[in-house]
């Protein structure tokens, strides 16, 4: 066990040595947000039977709007060369999805979640980075004390529009795959990350 | 390059198209059909006696003097809305001793129903119902049960029971009646076999042993033992055996139901007639308190009487799960 650890370390100190060579580390806070379409397909067969007539089928598909806010406060940037790099974090993020569209006698609540996200993106270019994040959610039906969990895993490119002083303000495109024990959600909408870059804090010369 | 740009938009295009097929807008909604009001409530004023189903003695209840004015009023609101709304509808009505009269021509009276005629009545009533219809069933009367917290996923219908109106006795010059004590899950495999969609609402002692568990959300409190682990792998198989049946109780599978010494109505009928918006005086509907965008469903139901009830010791009980009835579109 003790050897595995100390081989670890090794590696470790090996790739900090090599990358410290050309590469920078500093720290990228962001906030995001965006707003979209949630697509929920019900698992399950809760909604299958409704309204009691098997051979009535609920569509595959009931549409709601959704909107999503992520503050990733604790977030690395490794950057490698001038423009590409990998940046990685955790933070708290925030879900709110609307009542779907009525469909005969049948809707699907409204609900919030409120929990934590993992992120790591991978940045093409000083402009273009690819998000992945994962997102751990307590949600309650809105207005009820209802309670369950939810798991979400998002992409998101992002194309950074601005970048004043030390910010990059970008346009995210993310898409949504969420799972909670009765339904699946696929999300796509559009957004905007504003990110602190402390690695571009330093007065020009 | 031009020749990718355009396959690619091609492509998202038709994924764009398969996700708008695959929605409500692309697919016809089952047509709304009637709406069955089944409303039962006993009274106690002829005698407070409980037997179980073999004949044993349970034990004596306080004389409830709501009940049959809970079942009355709740029924009546619902055949309003119903009328309202604009749908087909009937109406049965199983009151207590007293002869009630209901002027609206959709709706039976029925008076001092036994365990046996309700039954009937329960079967009749299935024959009658199709496939799109939803029923409305409505209970007010006594309950018994157990006051214990039971571990998540286990079922509380099997030591819970509401009390029916069933054993007279001649004692002396009197004429008594007494209550048997039905099991609750009897009460539910007969509604659940019945076609259409169910909505079972019940004002009395340990009603929530009518939400059966197997949800995939649950409320603080409602059962011992719950995870995070629970709440998102717990019980997603049980689900389908119910998705057409969906209840609100006035109170949890340990706790008991309460009126106040005035007998209008129970503290959960009350909150309920107000989420409905029923004017008892001028016997007419108002402006429902639990209607949002001209709709009321279950959801606004139960959230407004979770909230209304202005009693601590009872705390409503719903079915779990993503899906919500619109129980009217006014």
């Amino acid at each position: 066990m003790k050897r595995h650890l100390r081989l670890f370390i090794v590696l470790v100190m090996l790739f900090v040595c090599i990358a410290g060579a050309s590469a920078s580390f500093g720290f990228r806070p962001y906030v995001s947000g965006w707003y979209g379409v949630n697509l929920c397909h019900p698992t399950a067969g809760y909604l299958e039977k409704y309204p009691g007539d098997e051979s009535v089928r609920t569509p595959f598909f009931r549409t709601s709007s959704a909107f999503s806010m992520d503050a990733q406060l604790l977030e690395g940037v490794f950057s490698i060369g001038r423009k590409s790099g990998i940046s990685f974090g955790f933070g708290c993020s925030y879900v709110n999805v609307s009542q779907s569209k009525a469909w005969g006698r049948s809707m699907l609540k409204p609900y919030t979640g409120l929990g934590f996200s993992f992120d790591i993106a991978y940045h093409f270019s000083k402009h273009f980075e690819l998000g992945l994040k994962y997102r751990w959610l307590f949600c309650a039906f809105t207005g009820s004390s209802a309670r369950f969990i939810a798991h979400d895993f998002e992409l998101a490119p992002a194309y950074t529009v601005v970048s004043p002083w030390a910010l990059d303000i970008a346009v995210t495109l993310p898409v949504t795959v969420s799972l909670k024990a009765d339904a699946v959600s696929l999300r796509a909408g559009v957004g905007v990350l504003i990110a602190f870059d402390s690695r571009r804090t330093g007065g020009k010369r | 390059m031009r020749r990718r740009m355009v396959g690619i938009g091609l492509l998202l295009a038709l994924m764009v198209l398969a996700l708008l097929c695959s929605c409500e807008n692309s697919v016809t909604p089952p047509a709304a059909g009637k709406m069955h009001i089944f409303v039962y409530g006993n009274d106690y004023l002829y005698g407070n006696r409980f037997y179980y189903e073999d004949g044993t003695l349970a034990g004596y209840g306080y004389p409830l003097r709501g009940t049959v004015n809970d079942a009355m009023q709740t029924g009546l609101s619902l055949c309003a809305l119903a009328q309202k709304a604009g749908y087909e509808y009937d109406g049965t009505f199983m009151l207590g001793m007293e002869p009630k009269e209901v002027s609206d021509p959709n709706v039976t009276v029925i008076n001092n129903v036994f365990l046996d005629p309700f039954l009937l009545e329960l079967d009749a009533l299935g024959a009658r119902i199709s496939d799109g219809d939803i029923t409305i069933f409505f209970f007010s009367g006594h309950g018994s049960g157990e006051e214990t917290m039971l571990e998540y996923g286990s079922d509380a219908s099997e030591r819970s029971y509401f009390a029916f109106r069933q054993i007279r006795e001649a004692s002396g010059a009197k004429d008594l009646t007494s209550s048997i004590l039905y099991p609750d899950y009897k009460i539910l495999s007969r509604i659940e076999t019945l076609p259409g969609t169910k909505v079972v609402l019940g004002d009395f002692c340990f009603s929530g042993a009518f939400v059966r568990p197997g949800n995939v959300s649950v409320t603080p409190g409602e059962y011992s033992g719950i995870d995070a682990t629970r709440l998102f792998f717990g019980y997603r198989d049980d689900i389908k055996e119910s998705s057409s049946l969906f209840c609100l109780t006035a109170a949890r599978y340990y706790e008991k139901s309460w009126e106040p010494g005035g007998g209008a109505h129970g503290y959960f009928t009350a909150a309920l007639l107000k989420a409905l918006g029923w004017d008892e005086k001028n016997q007419t509907v108002a402006t429902p308190a639990a209607m949002v965008d001209n709709r009321i469903t279950l959801f606004g139901l139960v959230n407004y009487v979770a909230g209304n009830d202005d009693k601590a010791a009872q705390t409503p009980m719903t079915n779990g799960g993503s899906n919500d009835i619109i129980l009217f579109s006014l």
